[in-house]
């Protein structure tokens, strides 16, 4: 288990602020964010690359903050991988092993070969480094990396630069090797595909600082403010009064789209009152449009106007605004149910805020800079 | 006819016109070239006992100065610590300060008390071979230092962060990685270094004279021999020089480039 706590790191015009992360054993914890947000800086830190101005980092039970780089047990794969350009394929992957003060290495030897054999590098073990496609670097790296025998791996976007088909190759491959060898990763991504392929738990970062960290499907179903859904994409974020409440769910009247929208109280730890303002958003996939001729069971129900339509390949884009409302409302639709809904720009149509998909805002003074689009 | 030229053509120009300026100083030098002379100069014990000297003393001050170089160089590049700008403008103080003012310096040093005390109970520097070797170290330093701090400048420090996560100390970075990937640069400037040390005159005549058999390097030779209107000694002696000089940095360009391939 490798836990952070209260790390604080100061350079020259950044500032890594209080940050807290627990990386459980044998997980996978992404932090994620926008970039110059201080994730690079994080991954260098927990190394022991930047001197901590305060905090301290654990590794299962033992103080690691004052040790050098070389005694911290961790596996570091950079965004440029840094694979030594005058050794050959397998002397980088034994590198680690070399340095290793283990009498018998025969072990550190066989696990180097059977890497290389998962990895499918087998027949590169000696070409030189320069004739290697960007994904043979990748995975000759992450054989380096694991060959040492270390379990803990701090990965600084490492497949930021592959093509996407070769990217989702590779996750597959570093999911099945975190299982086989269990494992530890800290990661840092700026990759919300990435992030939430290869994570157990997510952190997401936002200019120093970790806004929320929690099980991946709470972090994508719920994130915790403003900026952070920002970050994710999710422009679908209305404000609302409480208007009734009762033990399940919170009844909220929201001016922008002139409806009420029911929340389910479980969908937020906050507590309201009858009065209070409260910041919703639902993701564009969880607002669903309604066949016409089916009869409207569904909660949260809207009319309006489809203004817009973006086909998108495999789904389509729907811009949407509530009768009497001048907002959009985005809606993603998979592109068959597009077709078999017929839609069409200018033409009515009920949609539904699926209300378990609701989640509540907590309010942020900051701004996220990328955010993105 | 500049308007038909392009930039690349006159870059071009300018690197001949770099070329040529050299040139034409060497071949003017057979202008006075006696056949004979150069075979009874080259043979003769005088010449010979220069020759290697020069060779010894610009080998050894090379090899002292990249012991001091390497390390300094290393400490330049990677890390900040107090006075690391102080010691990094000191590294242009001999080009500075001319050689003989160099030298100068080197003698009144012999002349206060810890010089004194140097040259009596270490090693006699003034008018011997370890002054010559002292001047030409003292002159190279700084250029080998800058040089290799360039060379260091251009390694990522990405690959040392790697490493050392790897396992390995600080040391076993510097001589698995840094070294062996700064390697070409190191090189580079041992030569500079060499062909700088080799051709020494002014700190070396200051601090280890000018006597025959025992501190007369070539480029001493040849001032003694021009100082004695010896025009054609002179030139013997500047293209045993050249060729000495050429030829080793010849061979060893010819050994690294091979090397690389």
């Amino acid at each position: 288990m490798i836990e952070i706590n209260g790390m604080c790191v100061r350079s020259k015009d950044f500032l890594l602020k209080d940050v807290n992360l627990t990386v459980q054993s044998g997980s996978c914890h992404v932090v994620i964010g926008p970039t110059g947000c201080g994730k690079t800086t994080l991954l260098e830190a927990t190394l022991g690359l930047r001197k901590l101005q305060e905090g301290e980092i654990w590794v299962d039970g033992k103080n690691v903050t004052h040790l050098p780089p070389h005694k911290r047990g961790f596996s570091y794969v950079p965004q440029d991988l840094a694979l030594f350009p005058h050794l050959t394929v397998w002397e980088n992957i034994i590198y680690g092993i070399k340095q290793s003060k283990i009498k018998n290495k025969t072990e550190l030897y066989k696990l180097a070969s059977e890497l290389a054999e998962a990895l499918g590098i087998t027949h590169l073990l000696k070409k030189d480094i320069k004739n290697l496609s960007g994904g043979e670097k990748q995975r000759v790296a992450l054989a380096r990396a694991l060959a040492s025998g270390r379990k803990y791996l701090l990965l600084d976007e490492p497949f930021s630069a592959l093509h996407e088909g070769m990217k989702k190759e590779l996750w597959i491959l570093l999911k099945n090797l975190q299982k086989a060898y269990e494992l530890t990763i800290l990661m840092v991504s700026h990759d919300l595909e990435e992030t939430f392929f290869l994570s157990d738990y997510v952190s997401v970062m936002i200019e120093g600082t970790i806004r929320q960290t929690d099980k991946k499907e709470k972090v994508y179903r719920f994130p915790s403010d403003l900026d952070v859904a920002k970050y994710f994409g999710i422009k679908n974020i209305f404000s609302g009064k409480v208007i009734a409440m009762n033990d399940n769910n919170y009844l909220v009247y929201s001016k922008e789209l002139k409806a009420k929208i029911s929340i389910p109280s479980s969908s937020t730890s906050f507590k309201f009152n009858i009065g209070d303002t409260v910041s919703f958003g639902i993701r564009k996939e969880d607002v669903m449009i309604l066949r016409p001729d089916l009869p409207k069971k569904n909660d949260n129900l809207l009319s309006g106007v489809i203004t817009a339509i973006y086909p998108k390949g495999a789904s389509v884009l729907v811009m949407f605004v509530p009768n009497g409302s001048n907002i959009s409302i985005e809606i993603e639709v998979p592109e068959y149910a597009s077709s078999k809904l017929n839609l069409k720009t200018q033409s009515q149509a009920i949609v539904s805020l699926k209300s378990e998909r609701i989640f509540v805002l907590k309010e942020t003074q900051f701004k996220v800079k990328d955010a993105q689009n | 006819m500049f308007s038909k030229l392009n930039f690349k053509t006159l870059s071009m120009f300018f690197a001949f016109c770099v070329f040529a300026f050299y040139v034409v100083l060497i071949l003017f030098l057979f202008y006075f070239w006696n056949g004979p002379l150069f075979v009874e100069t080259l043979s003769s014990e005088r010449t010979l006992f220069s020759i290697k000297i020069s060779l010894i003393a610009a080998t050894i001050a090379t090899l002292l100065s990249l012991f001091f170089a390497i390390p300094s160089a290393y400490a330049l590049s990677r890390f900040n610590f107090k006075g690391k700008n102080i010691i990094d403008t000191v590294l242009e103080f001999p080009l500075i300060v001319s050689p003989a003012a160099l030298g100068a310096m080197l003698l009144i040093f012999f002349n206060n008390p810890l010089g004194s005390w140097l040259q009596e109970h270490v090693a006699q520097f003034v008018f011997t071979f370890y002054g010559i070797i002292l001047a030409q170290f003292i002159t190279t330093l700084g250029i080998a230092t800058r040089l290799i701090k360039a060379a260091l400048d251009e390694i990522p420090h990405r690959y040392e962060d790697v490493a050392r996560s790897l396992g390995a100390s600080p040391i076993k970075v510097f001589l698995t990685i840094t070294l062996p990937l700064s390697k070409k640069g190191i090189i580079a400037s041992a030569i500079l270094t060499w062909a700088k040390a080799l051709g020494e005159f002014g700190a070396t005549i200051t601090v280890a004279g000018t006597m025959a058999m025992k501190t007369e390097t070539l480029p001493i030779a040849i001032f003694m021999k021009l100082a004695s209107a010896d025009i054609e000694g002179t030139v013997v002696l500047i293209l045993i020089l050249i060729t000495i000089g050429f030829a080793i940095l010849y061979v060893v360009r010819l050994l690294t480039t091979r090397e690389s391939l």
